[in-house]
This record gives C-alpha cells, structure tokens and sequence, in this order.
C-alpha cells in the first residue's frame, strides 16, 4: 500500500509541478508600459451632414442648421473637438445605423466618437433621429428621435447634448444651465441671463436704476440681486416662476447676496452699525446670524457646495484678501497671501479650489487656489481687469468679465484657463456673470 | 477563490497530521500512532517526501490559478457597462445586454402629449406617434404658455425672428476675432503647444493614412525622448521576470515602445483631468500579426468618461504593427497604465 500510495504522490507531484511550471511561464510574458501624457486634450468627434429625408429645400437648411448647433454645442464645453469635415471619409451608402457605417474609416481619421443626424421637416413639425456611437468599439451609445415643431428644433439639439454628456460622463453637463448678469445696454444697470452659450438673452429687470449681484439659488428657483430702485443698495429676492419677490432693506446697506446651496438662505453684507459685517439670512430675510465681527470691511460671501464653508472678502490684514469662515465654529483662515488685492471669491462645485480676481501688477486676474492656500493658478493674463468668476456647475468651466476688449464682456474658459472666448456680444457692458446651477430640461 | 485555499488547507491538515506525530514516534501519542507506528520507522522520508511534495505541488498549482484567474476572470470585466439605447423600428439593435438601466428611465418618458415637447422618444411603438404630428402644429399657440413655466415664453419669439442675428453674436462661435491668449503662464503654456501639436499630428495622419502612424510615433518618441521621462517599459510578471536581458528582449521591448507610443497618440483625455491622480490599467493580448485581443481592465480609475477614453485608446489602436521578423512569434500580454498628466 504505501508504495503504491508513494508512487502515486511522486506522479502527482511531477504531473502537478509541470503544470505549475507552464502556468509560471506564461505568467511571466506580461510587459507594463506606462502613459501619462495623452497626446490629445479633448476628444476628437466626428460630425457629418444631417440627412434630410426628404429632397426639399427647407429640410436641407434645417438640417444644416441643425449640425451647426449641435457642433456650437458640443464645442462649447470645451472637451470635444469637432474633425473637419474634409477628412472625413464616408462610404457609398453610407447612413444613420450602425449597419451601414463603415467604423474603419471613422477609426482611420481618429474618431473617438461619430454623430449622424437625420430629419424629416413637414409643414411645421419636425422629426429628427440623432446618434452617438463609440467608433473604436463600434458602437451606438445613445440614439434618439425627436419630433415636434420647428421652432423646437434647438431644444431638441440641447436635449442631445445632454444625452451625449450624461452618456460619456458621469455629469450633466451645463446644456440645462443658464448664466445671468448685469447689462447697462438698457441705459442703466439691470440683470439679464442668457442660455448656457449666450444664446437668447433676456432681461429680468426693470426700473432697478442701478442693478448688481445676480445669485442663484440653490435650486435655480430664486434669484437675489442688489438694486437701487429705493436709493439705498436693498437686495431682492425673486422668485422665478412665479415673478414674486421680497425685499431686503436693512438700515444702510445690504449687498453682496450669496445662497447656501443646501438650503433657502442667504449670506449677505449689511452695515447696520455703519461697519460692512456678513449676515447669514433666511431667504425671506430674516437674520439668522452676525457670522463675522470685525473692524475691517467683510463682503462677497460665497458658500462652499456642502454648505459648511464660506469664502468671502475682508480687509482685516490692511489689503482685500479672501478667507474662509468654517459655518459650525466660526472659525476663519486666511487662503491667498499673493498679490495686493483679492475680491470676488467663487467655490468650486466640487468645494477643492476658489476662484477670485486678483491684483498683482496694476489689472485684476483670474486665478484659482485650493481652500487651503496652495497650487495658485493664474488663469488669465491680458491687459484688461478679468474679474468675477463664476463657475459652472459641472466643474469644468468659468465664466467671468473681462474688459480686454475694452467695454466689459462676458467671457467663459476651462477650468485649467484655457478656450477663452466671449459669451455673448449686446449692446453697453456685462459685468458680474453667475452661472446657474442645473436648471432641469427646460 | 475561497473555497479552494480552504479546501487545500483541509488536505494539508489531514496530511500533517500524521507526520508529525511519527518523529516523536515513541511515547504519548501512542493511540493515534498505533496503527501507523509499524510502517513508520522505516519509511519517515519518502513518506514525508512523498506529502511534502504533494503539498508543495498542490500550493503551486494554486498559485498558478491566482496566477490565470484574473485572466479568465477579466473576460467578463471587459463587458464594460455600456450604454446601449437603440431607436425604435431601427434594426441597429445590438445584441449587447448591458445597460438595462438607462433603457428604463427612457422608455417610460413617452411622448404621448401632443405637446411640442420634443421628448426622448420611447422605442417600442413607432407608428402611433405620426397620428399626433399634425395636433402640434395647430397647437402651435396655446403651447408656448404652457412652457412659459420657466421663463419661456419671452424665449419663443427671438428664436424665430433674430435667429440669424443671434447666431452670428450670441455663441461663443466668433473665436477667430477673439485671439486666444496664451500667455497663461506656465501650465497653459504647454497646454497650448501640446493642442497645437495634437492638431498638426491629427492633420498629418488625415493626409497620410493610417499605416505610417507607428511609424510617426516611433519618430516623434526617438525625437523627442525627454518629452515622456517617466515613462516605464519593464518586464514584469508573476514568475519574477528574466533574469537578462537578451537580444528577443531587447526586441521584444523596443516593440513594446512602439505599441506604447502609438497608444498614447491615440489617447485623448479631456484638459479637465491633467492633475488628478486617477489611474487606470489596461491589459490586452499582443499577436504577430499586430492584432490586439482581449483587451480588458485590470484595474480601473473609477471615473467612467476617463476609463472609456484609454479603453478607446487602446481599442484605436488595434491593428498596430506587426511583430518585427526576428521577434518570437508567440503572442504575448502588455499592460498599460494610464495617469493623467500632472498639469
């Protein structure tokens, strides 16, 4: 027995070394190569003409016009880069589906990504099928058909994008944004906001004389801003929907809103001891609370996402710095030591950096820095005052003013400063952007 | 996984056992040795080599399951979550199961409302809906209140009139005027020369077809080596690697730098990431013939739009270039790591 039970082992144990050792071997032909500078910064999209399904006139231009909102869209965010048209190669036959699309060619120009669009226009109602399709894996990622008017047609692109964005990326992007600010093409100051790109301005006041400071709530329904209907600087909390509103108007001033992103309330400075001091409000009004107590001028709040932190403005160290006050304690630490003088703070999204203008050689610049007062990065860098950032609400873009072209424009940029480029051209100057949080399909 | 360690712990159990109470053989543990101790005195070695070896074969093979398991295994990762929403009545259905999730939510936004409301429209049913086509263009009026909820109605009426005015002024479409500063400081700066680059390149390989791109790459990498200093291209594995370096290695590796390049060239990363510290890893399996299977993560950063970006890298990619001649024809595994850059 024992022999045979030995004999056995030794079999085993040969038999079973082998396989160890060819297991081992193949094991070992495995290389590591490692890449950490992508040779391209955005993501190369594909976009050939919308077919119209039918030969007419009118749905030929609907669907050009409609290729170019959805390439004015996409390019917008600033990670897409739209390939010219002329390198594209499109085989006979060549359509909307997946069947018909020759991927190798797409591949061949360096698509990431391929967008065929196709639209019928009858009368007035207008049908549109727009795809996306990963062209390396071959692919439909999203595919939808929209029907409607025709007047409806840019709502249905933004609705795409949307689709496009939330497909690829873990956010919504910002086509259901919009960016409000302050215009004086009326003559005097007043707030107006504008679609995500600029598209479709419109005033929002009237008979402000002087209006300033436009603020998003949390929730996109309300709107504070200053004005100066009454003579003094009140502030004005609106509600959006249904145009109703309250008025803020402690004794002096009352300026600078800034909504707590969590909830119906406000952060504001009010003089009512004739020093400039940041009050946390409800949204109606009330004062809930004196959060900072000091001899200097303290303004601009402006809430970190969470709620927790705020940012704001104070001249307490002799020139405007920005600093942070921690909501539970009360507790302040000072976050830029560069430069002679910062203003108007702006939280990230996602609560790691701060936006602010900042002086350092005779014009204001944007630049951001983390909450702690490390990485300052200066984001712009021309002879006009770049002030008042405002970021999006995914993270990845800002908008601001600049006067580099003389009159003050809106202008947007990534996040990292570059791609920057004026939002939107209207009569008189545009100051002080604010940027909304998602507003819905709107 | 588990089971299995468990299974063989059991086994050496019960074979240990016995071979440790032989050596002491004599006096205390009389009662389990007993009927063994006969045989005991004159086989102690070949017996304990005997177990010994079985158990020192059994641990290998097990390692060498820990070893292949993630292969196998991984064949199922690479089904990445995709999603897959098709258009009704279009027979681009694919058979890919994945994405149940998005198909829902979609599906249940119907458009039954004769509303304009261009909504997402639900795959099942095609024909029904040309019935209300005609509702909304009578329609037309009574509707735009009915948006007026969020600040809509003003909206309508610019759309048609200025709409030309408004595109030319409105969007940000009007770069050309507008020069695009780059004086950034430093971050910017490359940023700018490597977006300038990436379009040059792009343009090239437009007009040059995809053949040569292995070829620029290699070209752009010998030209310009300190552009990618961290780069690492090491043998490695599960066996411990080799012990020198021959001549199929050096081959071998400076083909690896060449699949390398040309999957970096292919790799787009939006600008927004440069700075974070996501990573992912990318395996895949090399042939002769420059085809490229298997292609899965074996680890992934968690960020989905960055995940898909190096798994298009790598998939744009395939064919790449053929083994060089001398090069063994055996297919063999690379991994790629993928880090955003640091600005």
């Amino acid at each position: 027995m024992s022999k045979t039970f030995i004999r056995t082992a030794c079999t085993c144990f040969l038999f079973l070394l082998s396989m160890s050792l060819l297991a081992g071997s193949a094991a070992a032909a495995r290389y590591e190569y490692w890449i950490n500078n992508p040779f391209l910064r955005k993501i190369p999209i594909a976009i050939p003409d919308f077919l119209p399904q039918t030969v007419n006139e009118e749905p030929r231009q609907a669907a050009v016009q409609a290729r170019e909102w959805l390439i004015s869209g996409l390019e917008f965010v600033r990670y897409f880069k739209i390939l010219p048209p002329e390198s594209y190669i499109i085989s006979d036959g060549e359509s909307l589906t997946a069947q018909t699309i020759n991927f190798t060619n797409w591949t061949s120009i360096g698509a990431d990504h391929l967008i065929t669009g196709g639209l019928d226009l009858r009368g007035n109602v207008l049908e549109m099928e727009l795809r996306l399709f990963d062209v390396p894996r071959n692919r439909l990622i999203v595919g939808k058909r929209y029907k409607g008017q025709v007047e409806d047609m840019r709502k249905m692109i933004r609705r795409f994008c949307v689709e496009i964005v939330s497909a690829l990326t873990d956010s919504k992007g910002v086509f259901g944004t919009k960016i409000a600010f302050v215009s004086n093409g009326p003559g005097n100051k007043e707030i107006f906001a504008c679609e995500y790109d600029g598209f479709d301005p419109q005033q929002l006041t009237s008979g402000s004389k002087i209006a300033l400071s436009p603020a998003w709530s949390g929730d996109g329904t309300h709107m504070a801003y200053v004005s100066y209907a009454d003579g003094t600087p009140q502030i004005f909390v609106r509600n959006l929907e249904q145009k109703s509103g309250i008025k803020i108007a402690y004794k002096g001033m009352n300026v600078t809103p800034a909504w707590d992103p969590t909830r119906f309330s406000l952060a504001a400075t009010l003089s009512l001891n004739g020093d400039q001091e940041i009050y946390s409000l409800t949204g109606n009004g009330k004062i809930i609370k004196k959060l900072t107590n000091n001899w200097g001028i303290d303004v601009s709040p402006s809430y970190s996402p969470d709620g927790k932190q705020m940012a704001f403005v104070s001249n307490r160290s002799g020139n405007p710095q920005i600093y942070i006050m921690e909501m539970d304690t009360g507790e302040v630490r000072r976050v830029t030591f560069t430069g002679k003088y910062n203003s108007g703070p702006s939280f990230s999204p996602k609560g790691d950096r701060i936006a602010y203008a900042g002086m350092d050689d005779g014009t204001f610049d944007i630049y951001t820095v983390r909450t702690d007062g490390t990485d300052v990065q200066q984001l712009t860098n021309d002879p006009g005052d770049d002030e008042s950032p405002s970021w999006s609400p995914d993270g990845t873009l800002i908008a601001f003013s600049t006067t580099r072209e003389g009159k003050p424009r809106i202008y947007v940029m990534t996040s990292h400063g570059t791609d920057q480029n004026r939002l939107l051209l209207l009569d008189g100057g545009q100051t002080q952007p604010a940027w909304s949080p998602w507003l819905g399909d709107y | 996984m588990a089971k299995q360690p468990g299974a063989i712990v059991k086994q050496d159990m019960k074979q240990q056992k016995p071979t440790k109470t032989s050596p002491p053989g004599a006096g205390k543990d009389v009662k389990q040795t007993k009927s063994m101790s006969p045989d005991l005195p004159d086989q102690d070695g070949p017996i304990w080599l005997a177990f010994a070896g079985g158990s020192l074969a059994l641990h290998i093979v097990l390692i060498a399951f820990m070893i292949f398991l993630p292969q196998i295994v991984r064949s199922k990762t690479s089904n990445l979550p995709y999603l897959d929403i098709t258009l009704e009545a279009l027979p681009t259905v694919r058979p890919g199961p994945p994405g149940p999730k998005d198909v829902q939510p979609k599906a249940e936004a119907p458009k039954p409302e004769p509303k304009v409301e261009p909504l997402p429209e639900p795959k099942p049913e095609p024909k029904p809906k040309p019935e209300p086509k005609p509702e909304p263009v009578v329609e037309k009026e009574p509707e735009k209140p009915k948006e007026a909820v969020k600040l809509k109605p003003p909206k309508q009426e610019p759309i048609q009139q200025p709409k030309p005015a408004e595109v030319s002024t409105a969007p940000p479409k009007a770069p050309d005027e507008i020069p695009v500063l780059t004086s950034l400081k430093k971050r910017t700066y490359k940023v700018d020369v490597a977006k300038e680059k990436a379009l040059r390149e792009i343009k090239e390989k437009v007009e040059t077809g995809r053949p040569n791109t292995v070829e620029q790459a290699l070209k752009r990498f010998r030209e310009n080596p300190g552009e990618r200093p961290e780069q690492v291209s090491a043998t490695a594995g599960g066996g411990g690697g080799r012990p020198t370096l021959d001549r199929m290695g050096m081959l071998r590796n400076s083909y690896i730098q060449e699949v390398g390049a040309l999957v970096e060239m292919n790799w787009a990363m939006p600008e927004s990431y440069a700075g974070s510290n996501l990573e992912a890893r990318i395996w895949f399996t090399i042939h002769s013939d420059g085809n490229i299977t298997n292609v899965g993560f074996e680890k992934r950063s968690g960020d989905k739009f960055f995940d898909d970006s190096v798994e298009r890298a790598v998939k744009k990619s395939i064919p790449t270039k053929p083994f060089p001649a001398e090069l063994d024809k055996e297919p063999f595994e690379m991994v790629v790591k993928f880090t955003p850059p640091k600005d």
